[in-house]
């Protein structure tokens, strides 16, 4: 068996694996464990296994997931996010879908406080999914939000995945950061539109709320001054140089511990419960990671990226036609690997060849990054998806795979905005540096 | 099998507690290094020690999730199945996993004592780095025997004669 | 017959790197491996595998006793407790570039072979430049370094704070927004970092000061050397030293050198150098590091004196074969 076939099978085990109801990290764990077994030997797949498991739970990028989760749980349990919902809900409940456009506008600005993906998904999953469900929104729809929501957490700057690329292809972050502010708030708009429309299709995804006198609605913003003063504090923190991203989620767990202290809100048992919490769901989404990499070192040991690179530089036709074949095997790659893991093994090879054919570095980086961030949601390694499952157990996957896809829309749509107009994402930084 | 139940629950919750009191030091940790910094004080080795924290945190919690079901799974197909098949499906997975989880934890012991013998030491405090995995093999072992808990429940539920009992 | 089949059937060694391609230590990666293409007429095929995508820093080792790769580089200075005589080079002994202290450390190593290779083949070793204070505001003096917040790792980590610095722990990928929000004042790296990560546009200000190297060393496992036909151990022997110098130059002329004229000319890098007296100063304030490190290695029953002796020794040499 070639090594190219043994990846496909791979791939096909990991897919039985799961539909047999097998936890998803420990397909993924499974699959390349032995992938890597047969690739490479038993004793060097068992290694490999013991040391990446190990090598996940202290990893220091993962470190900022009980941290932010922290946060968004020690603000939903003393009520933070239970009185931000409730000014949202007077002030644009009636609107259709207005909730879902709140989850929207919230993971965007949380983007801008945390830079990885499956922390953003985590944090706004804790802190909106209940919510939604609290004013009978559709669970497609706030699964979906919730997931999508989490994909600008790369996007927006900061951004691990940016600062990756920005390493690889010796570029400067500032300008890839700023390159991506346009888009990102592109996006923003664009999945806020796209819950506007579904709601209006459908009103019974978002049933639009009672009518509410100002006087209410004055009233509720008081509710907000507590999620504002803990945005402002991470935010503030963050520019004013107290601390990096990736301890912005201890501050931020630390503040929200303060003000549901200080405000009396949080109770004994709302402090234990949300420790418990937190812990059950870093330790879900570690091992989602752990699984995506241990199955993307064995994609990685049977050479296929590479592979797959070469005969992509080796074609001989236009220089859009070759763009068109590796964005879409970034897209395959981010449907089938941690994109991380996807974008380290390729950018090597597809990188240089950009620049061979003469792509604005920056606004490859950028078209990539997109490209990739739709993997965090497509199947079989959607770790968005599968942190929204774990955040609401009772709702079929099924059901967060149909409410997610209709805001891939959005990103096609970027993209091609994107190749019509580079200036989407070059201006700005142009502009400002 | 209600003993083993009984020592699986008190073992991962036992754990769970120590999960809990790692994430707080986590969080105190970060914000008091902060606090160190701001006032030209900064710990050098607080990155080494947040990861370490970090690793206790997620894998004393990892039985404790699976106890409350709390690893994604997808139940799209499985559920189309009859009680009985599924619950082979289920012992056949909870075998696979449980044989799975006992090679990480087993392997993750050999790899501490691998450090342990030779002498390594963390980069920037130059402390030993091996009780740290040795703890990280206890809370995969607390993952495996979640699993062989599940693994025997569901051989009950396969060959108990009526369905739906055991 | 079966000999004169084996003989010709192509060999693929895998390489893994944990840090990317495109960094000095990835470049020496790619150069190795076509170097031996080319040398062994084809015969053996080298696949590298960069970017910790088959084995990280912590693993790369091990991974390699076990298997995982036939070849990983990785940094000994990340594990001072498993390669002990190797941390006597990071420690601060005023190598003045990194051709020099490449040459000294695989010289050095080959010469005491010390126990803590002993399950490995060395394929080459080399080191980066020493680091450097690259700072927001000059550093003229102690006083102008007193309590300032570098980013620092390994033994840079004692270095500072020895000169009254603070030293600030932090993984490299988050250094640039840490310097663009205030967390950190500078770091203490090779300098490349000013191009690489474009430090410069903050970090104008560079004192001549070589501080500490990082260590690098690539290995493989002696069973699978000892499975290698004698004509391709031949070319690999004859590379290991090729190989430090090259990367030595190439990192120190391209690397470090294209970094500091691109950063003069784009940021207008303004370089600092300490008077006579004020280095000398500096100086005996990192020797105690120096001591406390033979009195420690001694105790293990290395031969620590020696070393550091014959160390100067070969520094000294090379110093002025490589300005
Ligand atoms: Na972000
Ligand atoms: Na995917």
């Amino acid at each position: 068996m070639s090594p190219n076939t043994a990846a496909i099978l791979g791939l096909i085990f990991l897919f039985v694996l799961m539909a047999l109801r097998m936890p998803v990290s420990f397909a993924m764990i499974l699959a390349g464990f032995l992938g890597n077994a047969y690739i490479v030997s038993t004793d060097a797949a068992i290694y490999m296994l013991a040391t990446n498991v190990w090598g996940q739970l202290t990893s220091y990028g993962l470190s900022v997931i009980p941290m932010f989760v922290l946060m968004g749980q020690f603000a939903y349990h003393s009520g933070i996010t239970e009185r931000l919902y409730d000014a949202a809900y007077k002030w644009v409940g009636r609107l259709p879908g207005g909730l879902a456009i709140t989850t929207i506008l919230s993971s965007a600005g949380f983007a801008a406080i945390c830079g990885s993906n499956s922390a953003a998904t985590a944090t706004m999953g804790t802190i909106a999914l209940p919510e939604m469900k609290r004013y009978g929104y559709d669970r497609a729809l706030s699964a979906g939000t919730v997931a999508i929501g989490g994909t600008l957490g790369v996007v927006i700057p900061p951004s691990v995945v940016l600062i990756i690329i920005a390493v690889q292809t010796e570029q400067s972050i500032i300008p890839l950061f700023i390159a991506c502010i346009v888009p990102g708030v592109f996006l923003t708009l664009l999945f806020s539109l796209i819950v506007f429309w579904l709601c209006i299709r459908n009103p019974n995804l978002g049933p639009p709320g009672s009518r509410t006198k100002m006087r209410e609605k004055l009233s509720s913003l008081a509710g907000v001054a507590e999620a504002m003063i803990l945005f402002l504090l991470v935010i503030g923190g963050l520019y004013a140089g107290w601390f990096t991203p990736t301890e912005a989620g201890a501050a931020g767990s630390f503040g929200a511990l303060l003000i549901g202290l200080t405000r009396r809100k949080l109770s004994k048992q709302g402090f234990a419960k949300a420790i418990t919490e937190t812990i059950r769901t870093s330790a879900m989404v570690v091992m989602l990671i752990t699984g995506a990499v241990i199955f993307g070192k064995f994609l990685t040991v049977t050479r296929l990226p590479f592979e797959l690179a070469d005969w992509a530089a080796s074609l001989n036709v236009p220089r859009e036609a070759i763009l068109l074949v590796v964005l879409l095997i970034y897209l395959v790659g981010g449907c089938l690997m941690d994109a991380l893991g996807f974008l380290v093994v390729t950018i090597p090879i597809f990188f240089p060849l950009s620049q061979a054919l003469g792509f604005d570095p920056v606004w490859f980086a950028v078209v990539i990054t997109l490209v990739t961030t739709m993997g965090a949601v497509t199947p079989p390694v959607a770790v968005n998806v599968y942190i929204v499952k774990g955040l609401s157990p009772d709702v079929p996957i099924e059901t967060i795979f149909r409410g997610v896809y209709i805001f891939l829309v959005a990103y096609v749509i970027c993209l091609v905005l994107l190749f019509i107009f580079p200036e989407m994402a070059l201006f700005l930084p142009k502009f400002l540096l | 099998m209600d003993l083993l139940d009984r020592f699986n629950a008190m073992l991962n919750r036992g754990l769970a507690f120590v999960a809990s009191l790692s994430l707080i030091a986590m969080m105190l940790v970060t914000v008091g290094e902060m606090v160190f910094r701001m006032f030209g004080h900064p710990m050098a080795g607080t990155v080494e020690t947040i990861t370490w924290l970090a690793a206790v945190t997620t894998a004393f919690a990892l039985g404790y999730t699976q106890i409350h079901k709390g690893h994604v799974s997808i139940d799209l197909f499985v559920n189309r199945l009859g009680p009985r098949l599924r619950a082979v499906v289920n012992m056949l997975m909870y075998l696979t996993l449980a044989s799975l989880f006992m090679i990480v934890t087993w392997n993750i012991f050999l790899h501490a004592g691998v450090l342990k013998k030779s002498g390594s030491l963390s980069e920037t405090m130059r402390v030993i780095v091996y009780p740290w995995v040795y703890l990280v093999s206890l809370g995969c072992a607390g993952l495996t025997l979640a699993l062989v808990a599940d693994f025997i429940r569901s051989c009950v539920k396969a060959f108990s004669r009526r369905e739906g009992k055991g | 017959s079966s000999q004169a089949q084996t003989k010709e059937k192509p060999i693929t060694l895998t390489y893994a790197f944990f840090a990317p391609a495109g960094t000095f230590p990835g470049k020496q990666m790619t150069h190795w491996a076509e170097e031996i293409e080319k040398r062994t007429d084809g015969l053996v095929k080298v696949k590298t595998f960069p970017g910790g995508t088959l084995l990280g820093a912590g693993d790369m080792y091990d991974g390699v006793l076990r298997g995982v790769a036939d070849i990983g580089l990785s940094s000994p200075s990340y594990d001072p407790g498993r390669f002990p005589l190797t941390s006597g080079v990071a420690l601060p002994v005023k190598f003045p570039n990194a051709t020099v202290a490449s040459l000294t450390l695989l010289d050095i190593m080959m010469e005491f072979k010390p126990a803590e290779y002993e399950p490995f083949k060395i394929i080459t070793m080399f080191t980066g430049e020493p680091g450097h204070i690259q700072s927001r505001k000059p550093v003229k003096s102690l006083d102008d370094l007193k309590g300032m917040k570098l980013r620092a790792a390994g033994t840079g980590v004692p270095v500072l704070k020895a000169l009254g610095a603070a030293p600030v722990g932090m993984p490299m990928p988050q250094v640039p927004e840490s310097v663009q929000t205030g967390v950190i004042d500078g770091t203490m790296t090779s300098r490349e970092v000013l191009k690489d990560f474009k430090l410069a546009e903050l970090l104008r200000y560079v004192l001549e000061y070589p501080t500490v190297v990082v260590s690098f060393a690539a290995v493989m496992d002696k069973k699978k050397w000892d499975s290698l036909p004698d004509k391709v151990k031949k070319v690999i022997d004859e590379l290991s030293r090729e190989m430090a110098i090259w990367t030595g130059q190439y990192h120190d002329k391209q690397n470090v050198g294209e970094a500091l004229a691109w950063s003069k000319r784009e940021h207008n890098l303004q370089i600092h150098t300490l008077s006579k007296t004020d280095a000398a100063k500096w100086d005996a304030l990192l020797a105690p590091m120096v001591e406390s490190w033979k009195k420690e290695m001694g105790a293990k029953g290395l031969p620590a004196e020696k070393f550091i002796e014959r160390l100067k020794q070969l520094t000294d040499k090379y110093a002025q074969e490589y300005k």
